[in-house]
């Protein structure tokens, strides 16, 4: 196993992460970089091998003070290097060996209030018998961009259970691009986006079971307030050859206000005879039914309303196989569902 | 002080196709045990939804007053707090929110009201197993989503459960019999016994007069097209038995 990474469990002029477990390794990416190296995040975990704790990788977009002018006597200054260092193209790969077994989580942050545009591109293979459990916790400032594509490759007997939290963030999207090459391939994918203000979070699956045998299931779900949008396009390809695959999909939607827009596209294409593919998606709203059976009871209609929600983002959350990790999750959903986020123009904050 | 709990005037109510509650007078005194029966679809599950507030039945006319206070004014959360607890037919599902969880919020809002801290930990925990123990229901609940994947019955003793831990000084229990077998009819009504005292009241709406075996109603009503075409005493649920409710209709 690689471990050549400085973990640090408090980089405090940067950002305190109270996510963390006992025992869970903490990296830094900042602006791309693996702290204090010049490269991009690597993971290779070697036949046969467990990752003995969480890995957390925490991504964060910066600008140092420092490094960039940005005013003379209160007026703004154009300077290239600034421009240029807010786009930025980044890479990370994870290669897990046959056998392997890891779990990580990976959150984004932008930690100053400068309008970045993240492209990044995650590339994760699974050989035969591998395992990876990761949590994608994206928490951005609402004038970031962020727009990341996984290309992922699972061989035979393989599982990659994959959790998305998009808790906030200006423009997220999110494409997922799953190859299962390799028979009894086991894919599962969940999603949760929690849109409000003019956020814009779109999620884009296209899950491709290329041979016999292999199982996903994609669970994705948004809530939007205000004038935000969320997409969903969901493709599920399956060849010719790719007899006896399962393929299952769902996205759900509960809008709050009638400003909000979704789009959800289920495609299915299917070459295969001999398979189970099912596809289902909804829209709706607050249940009132629900929230005057908790009245009732003497709940008051906002602490109603926040129990609907959580009770619609739980079977996301409650699938996180970590205990304490999926109490640390639960509370930012929560937060961010109580509007505590908008306190906070710097959301890098609202993990602390 | 007058012993009158509540007290329905002429209430009339609505949805937006069409009227229900069609001039409903009904008065309850502290310590009275009411008894609602009448054909389905006659308008009593509307009723007992309109005493607790839902919103999406318009009253039109008429008034209610609880302990002399006009309850129309008040939202659901409001009348819960005032002392009013509905046991619903169809009780609702909340996946995700833990029995324990959504009783504690409940609980924990009722006594904020009362200007009263929050109960420890251990203190709920105490309250909420001996309630549990009330209607027979197994502490493995407490954990499950709010009546997630429960039993027809299960629902129902868990309304139950629900009310001991709110300790109304009003019950509305919807059809709280049906879908009960015999024993956990029994255990439902001694859940009721027990929380039975001399200045608090409960009605009970039902179909079956084997549940006022259990629970031994003052007055009986019976509920026709919206209004309450006869009250008597509870030889009057026997004879419903017997002879259907044509002989009373057609009076
Ligand atoms: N929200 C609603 N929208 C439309 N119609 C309604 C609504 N609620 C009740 N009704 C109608 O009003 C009438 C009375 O319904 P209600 O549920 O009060 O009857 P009930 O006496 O409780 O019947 P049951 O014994 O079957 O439970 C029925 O015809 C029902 O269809
Ligand atoms: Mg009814």
């Amino acid at each position: 196993m690689r471990d050549n990474y400085i973990y640090s469990n408090n980089r405090a002029n940067l950002f305190r992460c109270k996510v963390p477990l006992s025992g869970a390794e903490q990296l830094f990416v900042v602006n791309g970089k693996v702290q204090d190296s010049d490269n991009s995040y690597s993971l290779v975990v070697e036949k046969g091998c467990t990752l003995p704790n969480i890995q957390q990788v925490i991504y964060v977009r910066n600008i140092d003070s420092n490094i960039a002018i940005r005013e003379i006597d209160g007026v703004p200054v154009e300077d290239s290097r600034l421009k240029d260092m807010l786009k930025l193209d980044c890479e990370s790969n994870i290669l897990m060996k046959e056998g392997s077994n890891a779990k990580l989580l990976f959150c984004s942050h932008t930690l100053s209030m400068d309008e970045f545009e993240t492209d990044e591109l995650v590339n994760i293979t699974l050989e035969r018998d591998a395992n990876l459990d990761l949590i994608i916790m994206q928490n951005e400032h609402n004038k970031a961009r962020h727009r990341a594509d996984y290309k992922i490759s699972l061989d035979a007997n393989s599982t990659l259970t994959m959790t998305f939290l998009s808790l906030h963030g200006g423009e997220i999207t999110n494409n997922i691009e799953v190859n299962m090459i390799g028979e009894h391939a086991n894919c599962q994918l969940k999603g949760l986006c929690l849109a409000d203000k003019e956020q814009s979070m779109s999620t884009n699956v296209k899950l491709n079971h290329l041979v016999p045998n292999c199982y996903s299931n994609q669970l994705f779900k948004n809530i939007l307030d205000d004038s935000s949008s969320t997409n969903f396009f969901g493709r599920i390809y399956v060849a010719k050859d790719a007899q006896k695959s399962e393929a299952l999909q769902a996205n759900h939607n509960l809008i709050l206000c009638d400003k909000s827009k979704v789009k959800t596209k289920p495609q299915l294409e299917i070459y295969a005879d001999d398979v189970i593919c099912n596809h289902g998606a909804t829209i709706g709203k607050i249940n009132e039914d629900e929230l005057f059976y908790m009245r009732s009871r003497g709940i008051t209609l906002h602490e109603a309303k926040i129990l609907q929600l959580l009770s619609f983002t739980s079977d996301i959350t409650n699938s996180i196989t970590t205990d304490a990790l999926k109490e640390r999750l639960n509370i930012l959903v929560e937060k961010r569902l109580r509007g505590e986020f908008s306190n906070n123009n710097n959301c890098s904050k609202n993990c602390c | 002080m007058s012993d009158i709990l509540l007290e329905v005037k002429n209430l009339r109510a609505r949805t937006e196709d069409k009227e229900i509650l069609k001039g409903i007078n009904l008065t309850i005194r502290k310590g009275e045990i009411h008894a609602i029966m009448g054909p389905n679809g006659s308008g009593k599950s509307t009723l007992s939804a309109v005493l607790a507030g839902k919103e999406s039945y318009t009253v039109t006319d008429g008034e209610i007053l609880f302990e002399g206070k006009n309850l129309l004014e008040l939202s659901p959360e409001e009348r819960s707090w005032a002392g009013i607890f509905l046991g619903f037919q169809y009780p609702i599902e909340i996946p995700g929110v833990t029995n324990v969880n959504f009783i504690k919020t409940a609980v924990n809002e009722h006594r904020k009201m009362k200007n009263l801290p929050p109960l420890s930990a251990a203190e709920f925990l105490k309250l909420m197993r001996e309630r549990m123990n009330y209607v027979g229901m197994d502490s493995s609940f407490s954990t499950r989503g709010v009546n997630v994947g429960f039993s027809g019955g299960e629902k129902k003793r868990n309304e139950i459960f629900q009310m001991a831990m709110l300790e109304p000084k009003l019950a509305l229990l919807d059809e709280t019999d049906s879908g009960l077998d015999v024993d956990a009819l029994r255990i439902v009504a001694n859940g009721v016994n027990k929380l039975k005292r001399d200045d608090n009241s409960f009605v009970v709406i039902t179909h079956y007069q084997r549940l006022l075996d259990y629970i031994v109603p003052d007055v009986i009503h019976v509920l026709y097209n919206g209004t309450i075409i006869k009250s008597a005493g509870k030889e009057l649920a026997l004879e419903i038995e017997e002879r259907g409710y044509d002989w009373i209709i057609n009076n």
